[in-house]
């Protein structure tokens, strides 16, 4: 196999004296405490209220409550410092009993910056110490840090700020962050939210109310379409506003083998991803952006597996056209040329094999379903043909194609998702058949890259699936 | 270009069928009561309805027989496992045949794992861990295990950019 040449940085063994956080910290520290005590708070007002002496209640247990957080703040932003020394980062905190985390220079993937609402007011960064193992919250979280010293941090653990000007740079533009509302992926998710807020409602309301509220629903199939229309309409909203906050003023720049991502409104973030480490990407094409030609990419790197997608987004939206030239200026480890052509698809006698299945699990509950409750017969014509649509679709999009340097793995029914990975960095690849399956000549492939994410095509000719099983082997 | 992977040669020893049959009865067991229970109201209903408390009951014991006798067997039969110098090859599964390649220069660590259950069997269950997640062989002797774990964190030396 041909290993890349290493381009560890070298750190800055000098390292960098101990110190404090900029004293925002202890005012963060303080509010958090705040927020923490909002609930005793609320409890012992509304007990005071019922003893009749509320006013008194409530000055007292603000003026002492602000007097102990102020406290407690002053006293953990006294004993949290952080330092580099001995080629690691030491972080230490705690009043009682400080704890020190040390993370070795040579683990940190990345130093990422967040700037809350208190943040934006003192002009400090939130840092967060990456590495391969965290999640988003980083290793070491150091809550306001002073530009300048962001700076010196990042150049002592030899992952200093850009310089050059002029670098390749994406934006995510205004009409197209309206666009990645309108057609977010997440709107099937937030279904069951809306569920969710009707069931708390009834918490909220209490039994009558919902029942009075239950006998005014509408009865008819006009009514209950109206409802479920609102129902979406509200869904909608929601991931429209929760898109635009994720990824506002979202821009991806290359600096030379790091890319650097900023995004949010509330909270700002910039996150640092070294190239080598980016052994895939995955590109998804939902419902509602494939008819326009258009998909989101997705990083898929070790530590971020876990990670609410925005997390992880290398391009909110982005014209499928344009794929190959923008991985070509931004991921040119994965860029190749036009994708769709010299797939490998499944034959077309595992056809039944992606349909069948499927339409049985639906078909057999809504007959069953339909015996208990004759009403429930359209059921069956309609949620059959939509499993059989589903199948016929996977079976459609599935695919693989594997180039010198460059695995496309492709499935999917309503959002069709096509991985691009790195052959020579796969975590592991795997062949499988059932019974059926062998006596049909036909088998499955499965590959893990270092997100942890695992991408599979089911039912291809099994000499096929041995040949790309035995190339991806771990050496040529 | 691309060589026949040859196929995995090492075997678990025999007693890991005991081991994957005292796994089955922890869905065996549960299985069975539910099933006994349920049969048993159907007895009590008014309308003794013969044959589907009978069959209920015939049909959950077939279930546990095949759990405990056949699947430990065929688990045991197709499990293989063979390490060489660039990568470790895991073949396993009962209804499904899964081969797995995992390249040693992406294992970030090796662990022996040792259960009680096990332990009373005398076998330890080796954990592969990559960046990606882990793979278990899940029965071995002890001193196999402490073998196979030394010698893959050897072949592991190599740095890996994750």
């Amino acid at each position: 196999m041909s290993e890349e040449p290493e381009e560890q940085p070298a750190p800055d063994r000098s390292g960098l004296a101990r110190r404090r956080l900029h004293p925002a910290g202890a005012l963060l520290s303080a509010l958090d405490d705040v927020r923490n005590a909002l609930f005793s708070v609320i409890v012992l007002l509304v007990l005071g209220s019922q003893s009749g002496n509320f006013g008194a209640v409530a000055v007292l247990l603000g003026v002492v409550g602000a007097a102990v957080a102020v406290t407690v703040g002053y006293l953990r932003w006294r004993a949290e410092s952080y330092e580099i020394a001995d080629g690691a980062i030491r972080h230490r905190q705690g009043i009682v009993s400080p704890d020190e985390t040390v993370v070795p220079l040579s683990r940190v993937h990345s130093i990422d910056t967040a700037q809350g609402p208190v943040q934006r007011v003192f002009g400090v960064d939130e840092l967060h110490v990456q590495t391969a193992g965290g999640g988003e919250k980083g290793e070491i979280v150091l809550r306001a840090v002073s530009p300048e010293e962001t700076a010196r941090l990042r150049t002592a653990a030899g992952l200093p700020e850009p310089t050059a000007t002029d670098l390749p740079e994406w934006r995510l533009s205004p009409s197209g962050l309206i666009l990645v509302g309108l057609t977010a992926p997440q709107l099937g998710m937030l279904l069951p939210v809306v569920g969710g807020a009707f069931a708390v409602g009834d918490d909220l309301l209490g039994r009558d109310a919902t029942n009075s509220l239950a006998d005014r629903l509408p009865t008819d199939a006009a009514g209950i379409l109206l409802l479920v229309v609102a129902a979406l309409l509200a869904a909608w909203l929601l991931s429209f506003l929760g898109s635009l906050v994720a990824f506002a003023g979202f821009s991806v720049t290359r600096d030379g083998d790091h890319l650097r991502i900023r995004r949010g409104f509330l909270q700002r973030r910039a996150t640092s991803v070294p190239l080598r480490r980016i052994h895939a990407v995955s590109v998804a094409e939902g419902p509602l952006r494939r008819p326009f030609g258009l998909c989101s990419v997705r990083l898929e790197t070790a530590g971020y597996g876990r990670e609410p997608s925005a997390a992880r987004t290398l391009f909110p939206l982005l014209p499928i056209a344009g794929l190959d030239a923008q991985l070509a200026s931004f991921v040119p480890a994965l860029a190749g040329h036009a994708e769709s052509q010299g797939l490998h698809r499944p034959p077309a006698r595992s056809l039944r094999r992606y349909v069948l299945p499927g339409t049985l699990a639906v078909l057999l509950p809504t007959i069953a379903a339909t015996l208990a409750w004759p009403v429930a017969w359209p059921a069956i014509p309609i949620l059959t043909a939509l499993a059989t649509l589903d199948g016929l679709a996977r079976h459609r999009n599935a695919g693989w194609r594997l180039d010198d340097d460059r695995l496309l793995l492709r499935r999917g029914s309503l959002t069709r998702r096509t991985l691009l990975a790195r052959p020579t960095r796969l975590q592991d690849h795997s062949l499988s058949q059932n019974d059926l399956q062998r006596r049909a000549k036909l088998a499955n492939i499965s590959i893990t890259v270092a997100s942890g994410t695992a991408t599979s095509v089911a039912h291809l000719d099994s000499a096929t699936a041995t040949t790309l099983f035995n190339r991806l082997r771990p050496f040529g | 270009m691309e060589a026949a992977t040859p196929e995995p040669t090492q075997r678990l020893p025999r007693q890991a069928r005991v081991l994957f049959a005292l796994y089955s009865l922890g869905w065996a067991a549960p299985l069975l009561l539910v099933a006994f229970t349920a049969a048993g109201a159907l007895d009590r209903a008014d309308d003794a309805s013969g044959w589907a408390p009978l069959a209920i009951r015939a049909a959950a014991v077939a279930i546990v027989l095949l759990g405990l006798l056949l699947e430990p067997q065929r688990r045991w039969r197709n499990w293989r496992y063979e390490l060489r110098d660039e990568e470790i090859d895991l073949r396993r599964g009962v209804l499904v045949v899964t081969r797995t390649l995992i390249p040693t220069i992406r294992v970030q660590h090796v662990d022996t794992k040792r259960t009680w259950l096990a332990d009373q069997l005398g076998l330890r269950a080796v954990v592969i861990h990559t960046a990606g997640g882990s793979h278990t062989i899940p029965a071995l002797p002890p001193a196999t295990a402490a073998e196979i774990r030394d010698r893959i964190a050897q072949l592991a030396q190599r740095p890996d950019d994750v």
